[in-house]
Formats: C-alpha cells, sequence, structure tokens
C-alpha cells in the first residue's frame, strides 16, 4: 500500500491545502524515526509525517486519506517505543498528535483530567500535583509517553484498588472516524455541542445500549483518532508508607496481594524479580546494578500505604494492622528497608509517583534493548505463567538470571498484568536471533496455557487472532462501519 | 396471535412438548402491563423455555429463518412493553445454574436464570458480595447485569457496568460469540480484548432489552461481604428484623442547610474513602419503603416529619472489617458532617435501620411498596455524569416538575430524588422518582409527559441526565449522531436473510 511517488506529491498538496508548512514534512531524518522501533516488527516508510493542531484538521486529514486511499498511523507518544504499534507497515502518514497537547481542564472536586492526545506523564504530573491531584500512571512511563495512549491501550497502572474494570481510569473521548465523522462517547455524547454542553463529560458509557469507547481502546488507533479523553485523577495522598516483602517464592506474593487488594489495605501494589527492579534503582552501571541484582530476593512486593486529607495516621495504622494480619497469615513480615537494596527506599517511593527519570529509560539500561512479553490472566494463575516463561527461557540458552519480571495486580486484584522482559543487545545478531525465537516460542506457549493477549501487538495479532475466527468476524464487521476505507493504521491487529 | 403450527412443531421438537405453550392462560400471564401501566398489552404467540445455549441457538436461527420475531425474557419486569402478536417469548428462568463460584479469583459464573435470592446466600457465606442492583431479589441477575443496574451501594463500588465480565452471547444470527478472555480460553476473567473490545457490543450505559441476540451466561466480578455468612434474620417477612453487628455496621442519615453543603459532604466522604453506602435518596420513596400500609404512610408523610428533615439528607452506611476501622471511618464522617454544617435528622428516621439494614443496603427487598400509594410510579432522568453536574441537574427539577405538582397529578415530594456517587465519587447516577394514582382519569397524562419535560429541561440546559435509549432521529443528532452509529452496528451483526 505504499504510495507511489506522483501519488505522494498529489496528498502533500491536498495537505498543504488544509495544513501549514511545519506541520508537514518528509524530510527522511524525520521520516526514519517513525519507520523502526524496538519491537522485531519489520520496518515501514511512512512517506509524510503530519501534525494536526486541531480537531478540524484531523478530520480534514482523514478525508483525504479515504479519498486517496493512503494508510494513517497516529503516534501521540515520542521515542523509544516498544511494541511495533506505529511502525507504518503499509507506509502511509504519519499522524502526530504530539502538538496537540493541551491540558484542556483540571477538575479537583470531581476528580478528572480533561487532555489532548499529545499530553504526556512527564507534563500532566506535576501539573496535578500543583492542585493536590496524583495521576494514577502505569510503572515509570517514559515522561514523553502520552497519557491518551496509554489509557487507550489499557495499560496497566500500579494503584489496583482504584480501577473498577480493565479500561478504567478511561472515562470519555473524542475520536474522528476513518469516515472523517467525529463523535463523542459516554456523558461527552450530548446534548448538544461541546460548547454547550454543561457535563463534566466523565461517565464512560453509552450513548444509549453500546459502549462506543471499548471499540477504541486497544485498537492502535485503528478504528478511529481520539483527539482528547478524559481521565480520572485521585487525590494526592497526605501521607504515605512504603513496605517490602521479599521472597522466592512468587506464589506467596500473589496470594498476599489478593488478600490486600480484596480488602483495599494498599494502594500501590506491585511485585518486581530481582533484574526488573535493579534496573530500575541503579545509579551507576554496571557496579550498582550487579550488585543489586545479586542482592535482591527473587521477588520483591512493593506495597505503599496512605493516609488522605483528615487523619491520614489513624489510616494507615489501621491499614497497617490489617497488613500485619495478613503477612503473619503467610508466615512472612513486611519491611520499611528494602531487603538486598538499603537506602533506596526513598527513591523507591519517587519512582512511583512519577515518570522515568534520566535520560535512558530503564528497559534499555542494562543491555540496549528490550523485547517484552505481557499479557493477562488472574493473580492466582501469575506464578504458573512465570514458569512457563523460565522454561521456555532455558530451551533458548537465555539466562534465567537476566529475565525481568514484573506482576502488576490490575481492577482490585480481580486480574493481573504479567510482563517478562528480554533484555539484549541489538547489535549481535546472533544474540538477537535467538531472542526472536525465544520470544515467539515463549509466547506461544504462554498462549497455550491460557495467557490471555490482550493487546496483541505485531507478530502476536495472528499468534491470536488465527484461533478465534468468530471475533475476528465480528471484529472487522466493526471495522467496516468505523473505517469503511481501511485507512487507519492498516496491517495491525486483523485487519 | 398464535403462531402458525408448523412454527410451534418446530420449536416443540427444540425444547420438547413440556416447555412450550401456546395455552391462552399461560400466555395471559405475559400480557400484564409494567408497573405504572394499566390493562392488558398485546401478548406473545407462545412461550418457549430454552434449557440450554444450544437450545436458545435453535430457536434464534429458526425465528430468523421463518421471519419469526421474538425476544428473551426473564424477570417479567417489563414484559408487557415488548410483547406483540405472534410473537415468540424465550423464556429462560429454566437457565438458572450457577456454573462457578470462583473465591479466589473473585468471580462468579451465572445463566439468565439465577435471581439475586439464589447467589446472593451462596456468596455471603464464602464471604463474599456483588453489586446488587435496586430491584428486589426475585429479579435475574444476569438481566439486571446486562440491561441497567444501579443500586445504593456504589459509592464504595461501582455500576453493574464495571463488573460484567467474560459474556457468552448467541448473536442475532444464532451464532455464538465469546466476548473477552472467554473467547481465548482464558477464563472469564477479563470482558475486553483481544484488542478492540467486543464488550461494547453487549451493554452500553443500558442495554438492548433483549433486542440484540441473547446473553446466555456471564461472569461477574465479586467484592467482599463484610456481614456475617448468614444473615441474621428474626421473624416472617414482611415483619422481620436483621441487626447487622453494630461494631462494624452502622447508618447514619444526616441533613444539611444546602444543595452545595450535601454535595461537598458526599465528595469528601468520597475523596477520604469511607463509607460503603453514601447517598442522597429520594425521601417519599423512603417513606413508603419503611411503612408497611398507604395509610400509614399518609401517616407519617402527612405529618410533615419527612419534608422537615429529609429534602437534603445524605444517608451514610459504614461497613468496616473491624471496630477500630469503624471508629477511624466515624471519626472522618463526623469531621466532614461538621465542616459541612451537617446535622443528625430526627432518631426516628435513622432507627429503623439498626432493625432492617437490608431493605436498603443489602438488596431492596419491600420494592412493591412504592405501588402501595395509587399504583403509578413515573422514573426520570436515570443518567450519569459527575456528583456535582447530578447536583446541577437536580437544581432545574422544580423547572418541569412544579406544574405536575401544582396541578396535583402526583404526590407533593418535589425533592424525592436520589444521587449516587459512584467509585468513591467519581461519578454519579441521578433518578426522580413521582408517585401517581392509576386510577385517577388523567393518569396517562402524567409518565410520557413528565418524562419528556424532563428531557426538553436537560436538552435546554445542556444537562446529560439520561442517555437516549432508542435509535430515535429526533434525538441522535443531540448526542452525537448516535443513532446513526447504532443503526450501522445493528445492520452488521443483523442475520442474513435468505432468498
Amino acid at each position: 500500500m505504499v504510495n507511489p511517488p506522483d501519488v505522494n506529491n498529489t496528498l502533500k498538496n491536498c495537505l498543504n491545502e488544509i495544513l501549514k508548512p511545519a506541520q508537514i514534512s518528509d524530510q527522511p531524518e524525520l521520516i526514519d524515526k517513525y519507520s523502526h522501533d524496538y519491537s522485531f516488527q519489520d520496518k515501514g516508510s511512512p512517506s509524510l509525517v503530519v501534525f494536526p493542531g486541531t480537531k478540524e484538521e484531523v478530520q480534514a486529514i482523514v478525508r483525504i486519506a479515504a479519498e486517496t486511499k493512503t494508510p494513517l498511523v497516529p503516534v501521540s507518544s515520542g521515542p523509544p517505543r516498544f511494541h511495533g504499534g506505529t511502525v507504518p507497515e503499509k507506509g502511509g502518514v504519519i499522524v502526530d498528535f504530539s502538538r496537540m497537547n493541551k491540558i484542556r481542564k483540571i477538575n479537583t472536586p470531581d476528580r478528572y483530567a480533561w487532555i489532548e492526545p499529545g499530553v504526556t506523564f512527564g507534563e500532566l504530573i506535576p501539573e496535578l500535583k500543583k492542585q493536590g491531584l496524583k495521576l494514577v500512571a502505569p510503572l515509570l512511563p517514559r515522561a514523553n509517553k502520552s497519557v491518551v495512549a496509554s489509557r487507550l491501550e489499557r495499560e496497566p497502572v500500579i494503584i489496583p484498588k482504584y480501577q473498577y474494570d480493565f479500561i478504567d481510569p478511561l472515562m470519555t473521548l473524542e475520536v474522528v472516524y476513518g469516515t472523517g465523522e467525529e463523535f463523542r462517547t459516554g456523558s461527552a455524547s450530548g446534548p448538544g455541542t461541546l460548547e454547550t454542553l454543561k457535563a463534566d463529560k466523565v461517565n464512560p458509557w453509552g450513548p444509549g445500549s453500546v459502549d462506543y469507547f471499548r471499540f477504541i481502546s486497544g485498537a492502535q488507533g485503528t478504528m478511529g483518532l481520539v483527539t482528547w479523553a478524559i481521565t480520572k485523577v485521585e487525590v494526592l495522598p497526605a501521607l504515605q508508607k512504603l513496605y517490602f516483602i521479599p521472597h522466592k517464592d512468587l506464589t506467596v506474593l500473589t496470594d498476599i496481594m489478593n488478600q490486600l487488594l480484596r480488602r483495599r489495605v494498599v494502594d500501590e501494589c506491585l511485585a518486581l524479580n530481582n533484574v526488573d527492579l535493579a534496573a530500575m534503582l541503579a545509579s551507576s552501571w554496571p557496579d550498582d546494578f550487579k550488585k543489586l541484582k545479586k542482592d535482591l530476593s527473587p521477588w520483591t512486593l512493593i506495597l505503599c500505604l496512605a493516609g488522605y486529607k483528615r487523619r491520614p495516621e489513624e489510616r494507615i495504622a489501621i491499614m497497617e494492622k490489617y497488613l500485619n494480619e495478613i503477612c503473619a497469615d503467610f508466615k512472612v513480615k513486611p519491611v520499611n528497608t528494602l531487603p538486598g537494596g538499603a537506602g533506596k527506599e526513598k527513591e523507591i517511593l519517587e519512582l512511583l509517583s512519577g515518570p522515568c527519570p534520566g535520560e535512558t529509560y530503564w528497559k534499555l539500561r542494562y543491555k540496549g534493548a528490550c523485547h517484552d512479553i505481557f499479557f493477562l490472566s488472574t493473580l492466582s494463575r501469575a506464578a504458573e505463567f512465570a514458569a512457563v516463561m523460565q522454561k521456555a527461557a532455558a530451551k533458548y540458552r537465555y539466562p534465567r538470571e537476566d529475565i525481568g519480571g514484573y506482576i502488576q495486580p490490575m481492577v482490585q486484584g480481580r486480574g493481573c498484568h504479567s510482563e517478562f522482559n528480554l533484555f539484549c543487545d541489538e547489535t549481535n545478531q546472533a544474540e538477537l536471533d535467538e531472542v526472536k525465537k525465544l520470544f515467539a516460542d515463549a509466547s506461544e506457549a504462554l498462549l497455550k496455557n491460557g495467557a490471555f493477549f490482550t493487546r496483541p501487538y505485531g507478530t502476536w495479532a495472528d499468534m491470536v487472532y488465527s484461533r478465534y475466527p468468530e471475533q475476528v468476524e465480528a471484529l472487522k464487521k466493526l471495522k467496516g462501519i468505523f473505517d469503511p476505507h481501511n485507512i487507519l493504521n492498516p496491517g495491525k491487529l486483523c485487519f | 396471535m398464535s403462531i402458525p403450527a408448523n412454527i410451534y412443531k418446530m420449536l416443540e421438537d427444540i425444547v420438547g412438548p413440556e416447555y412450550i405453550s401456546d395455552k391462552e392462560y399461560v400466555l395471559a400471564a405475559y400480557r400484564h402491563a409494567g408497573p405504572g401501566g394499566r390493562g392488558q398489552q398485546a401478548g406473545p404467540g407462545a412461550i418457549v423455555l430454552p434449557g440450554s445455549t444450544e437450545e436458545v441457538q435453535a430457536i434464534v436461527k429458526l425465528c430468523n429463518k421463518h421471519n419469526v420475531k421474538y425476544a428473551a425474557i426473564v424477570s417479567l419486569f417489563s414484559v408487557g412493553r415488548i410483547g406483540q402478536p405472534g410473537m415468540v417469548f424465550l423464556n429462560l428462568q429454566r437457565m438458572n445454574r450457577i456454573l462457578e463460584i470462583n473465591e479466589t479469583d473473585r468471580y462468579a459464573v451465572i445463566e439468565p436464570g439465577v435471581r439475586h435470592v439464589q447467589l446472593k446466600p451462596e456468596l455471603m457465606k464464602r464471604g463474599l458480595n456483588y453489586p446488587t442492583a435496586s430491584v428486589g431479589p426475585g429479579a435475574s441477575v444476569l438481566a439486571n447485569f446486562i440491561t441497567s443496574g444501579d443500586h445504593h451501594m456504589q459509592h464504595g463500588a461501582s455500576r453493574v457496568n464495571r463488573y460484567l465480565m467474560a459474556t457468552e452471547w448467541v448473536m442475532p444470527n444464532g451464532e455464538i460469540l465469546k466476548v473477552g478472555s472467554l473467547g481465548n480460553n482464558a477464563g472469564w476473567f477479563c470482558p475486553d480484548g483481544p484488542g478492540p473490545s467486543l464488550r461494547g457490543l453487549i451493554k452500553g450505559w443500558n442495554g438492548w432489552s433483549g433486542g440484540f441476540g441473547i446473553v446466555t451466561k456471564i461472569a461477574i466480578g465479586l467484592d467482599v461481604w463484610k456481614g456475617p455468612a448468614v444473615m441474621p434474620g428474626e421473624g416472617h417477612s414482611p415483619s422481620y428484623t436483621v441487626r447487622m453487628p453494630p461494631d462494624k455496621h452502622k447508618v447514619y442519615i444526616f441533613k444539611f442547610p444546602t444543595a452545595e453543603k450535601l454535595r461537598d459532604a458526599m465528595l469528601e466522604m468520597g475523596k477520604a474513602e469511607i463509607g460503603n453506602a453514601v447517598l442522597k435518596y429520594f425521601y417519599a420513596t423512603e417513606c413508603s419503603l419503611t411503612t408497611t400500609s398507604a395509610n400509614e404512610f399518609f401517616e407519617v408523610w402527612n405529618s410533615g416529619l419527612y419534608q422537615r428533615e429529609l429534602p437534603l439528607a445524605l444517608w451514610v452506611y459504614l461497613a468496616t472489617a473491624s471496630p477500630e476501622e469503624m471508629q477511624y471511618e466515624e471519626r472522618v464522617m463526623w469531621d466532614i458532617v461538621k465542616e459541612m454544617d451537617g446535622q443528625p435528622v430526627d432518631e426516628s428516621i435513622r432507627k429503623k435501620y439498626d432493625d432492617n439494614i437490608d431493605h436498603m443496603f443489602i438488596i431492596v427487598s419491600f420494592l412493591q411498596r412504592v405501588l402501595r400509594l395509587g399504583g403509578g410510579w413515573a422514573g426520570v432522568k436515570l443518567g450519569g455524569d459527575s456528583v456535582s453536574h447530578m447536583f446541577q441537574v437536580a437544581g432545574a427539577i422544580p423547572e418541569f416538575l412544579n406544574e405536575f405538582i401544582d396541578k396535583k397529578m402526583i404526590i407533593d415530594a418535589p425533592n424525592n430524588w436520589q444521587i449516587i456517587p459512584m467509585e468513591y465519587g467519581h461519578l454519579a447516577h441521578i433518578e426522580m422518582l413521582c408517585f401517581y394514582d392509576v386510577t385517577q382519569p388523567d393518569h396517562p397524562n402524567v409518565m410520557m409527559p413528565l418524562m419528556q419535560r424532563s428531557a426538553e429541561t436537560d436538552i435546554k440546559h445542556g444537562f446529560h441526565a439520561s442517555t437516549p435509549m432508542a435509535s430515535n432521529p429526533a434525538i441522535g443528532p443531540l448526542y452525537s449522531n448516535f443513532n446513526l452509529w447504532v443503526d450501522k452496528i445493528k445492520k452488521a451483526f443483523e442475520p442474513v436473510k435468505e432468498l
């Protein structure tokens, strides 16, 4: 679907009529930045990059693309990117939303933020903090990562108690479909125009008997281009207290998490293995990393108790009592000092509350590249999948002690995101080839065992969708409605 | 009008002769009007009671092939509104199995015929609970989850929409679609994905009322139940008590000088994350639910006590895991109430909850009592957005309500509206209830005109106080042209007609 030069010129001329020169680029250096990422996705070459500034410009771009049958690939976050979702498989035009970066509103009483897709974690978190609010975020997001993209992709967040379903905390959104028509979901739908609507636009459901926002979620931009979204935000705790539970047996930790979350005891709640935790905390490379990796427990459960505006100490004391009771049942004791990493506690608290600091993203510090295998399951099965991953690694002689591991309970503990990080040196082709085989084989083994690849990027798409034709058929019906010309990120998912 | 004999025979072959009928005396039970209406509605031509998903599939395919209209029903709550001559009703009451209760991962898998009175005790025994729609114990859990499902306890939880997990759906063409993790051999725990979530087809703010395929199995998410394993009931219905352990279960009711103070108290309790239930409740409905006859209602209502104490009142139900936590929540609650100039209401109103906490906060077991005052009740609004916006909507209720009160068409209860926050105040639901007498000649001029005037007020002000139900081309353009999209979706999933 790569356009020949004359089509590109026509396209560029059309786009020139609606955009300013500074909003269009075909500079090879810029184009190249969008053509690949850290995933195993094959390289794709866009012909142009456009930077819309308004919804109307997005609509005009979509209409031109529909007429010229040009693929549009939305990009909201800055590099490095890891999953191939924005690599233009079929060429076309990159729609870079980084200039649609207004924080339209922060509402303190009702706790929400209304943001455009270019707003990043690095921008939103400090703005909310000024108003006594907190953004519940994924673990260490990149500072230049789009908050809207993260919400749309249903990325897990580190405070599961605030999640009531897997799409929470996304509330409503405005979308431009592949026809160029705009739509607003939930209570943002109306009555009337955005200017006359008095609602806060926080009811995610509907309008009517369809949950339109769910079709956009997890879609990698294939169902529509989102021009703003509303996300929940929470109150900034008045007091926090951090706890660690080291253990070699992941099952014990997932059982403890389950008990803590069902009783709503903890705020931040996640488990990391020694590799991931060392990669996040190391202050010098490679010495500090090696020492931490060696000294840290195979798995560490990180928990945070919080007290809010009124009587924070009292709340923490009660939650602490529950925490100790639950841990006693498992014959473990939570501690305030990180076992194997004493002195890093304050740093961990900072890491849990903001985007990833430093110039190099944490996943790239160890070997320069990283391939993530992640999926959902119930908490009770997380350890089982970790064992499947270990077995697959052994087959390919990938050092088991080098695999990063991250277990993130979701939806108050009724679900769980498991993630395994395969760190590698991309300049070493032999190593890369082996990791690629391991990635495919381990993914297949996990899927066969019941892992739910709910965000099927790249090669996972075929792996997942080839097994479930009835779901593919239903998705294609929706795709035919919302993107009848198949111009939105073609080649992704089952489209 | 009955259905053709050959169709009847084919349906009988699917379900067996004991599970199908077109007898008049059977069909009569399916012609009743919904609450608030009078007279007999059009009835279906036959009733079938499938016992499995496969039978549901076969019936849907048969109806499609022979162009027979059908609808799935189970609780018979508003069935009179959908019956049409020659139509087939699939009564799903036989499909009443609790297929799984997973205590570790906190979900239950159920069929459509499972009722609250069946599921809830099973879960309580295991220390678990679920958001229970305010419909009474006999209603279908599945029907509540896929249609509406607001409830009194959603401050500390959410609307049932969030608790609907994986789904087995017989699509309009009769084929099965397993939505979410179920379709990927990964169990029942997740409704969304892989990729774009087909869960969006099953339910939006409300459901399809049986008009878009038939949901045959669902998993629902479970929360912890903080009460005893068996309800401590004494006596016999309707004269019984349920007294919960008072050191861990308490109900308070506070009155506030202004709606703004009431709103702020609600929001602050959300931010503090205290309270299992926090809500501004209907004061006349409360009176009808806690009195045992229409005479008793009017005795209490005409005393003026409720009008004095409850127009701007906040119900707070604290349920905790320990007495210490109860004391902490009480202290925070009082801090907030005092900050907002709130005061406890007359103790005679509150103390009823010491004996019967159940009817409000566990299951709305006396719902039928609201029909005592004349048989008519009209619910308007029924939408949701932020807590602040819901109070904005409530502020404009007199604009359309007063004319009905002035003409004495409804009971004089201008503050009979409720606002129930969800997810600790992140969003809220609003509903206004009006009581009227269906024996009065002008009763047909109450329900629909009230709904219309309410909707007009919302549109005039730009309030999102309700969600449009049907694909109405007159209303759709006001709501992002949603009607065009829903029509396209319906068309895409409709069965292909055989030529």
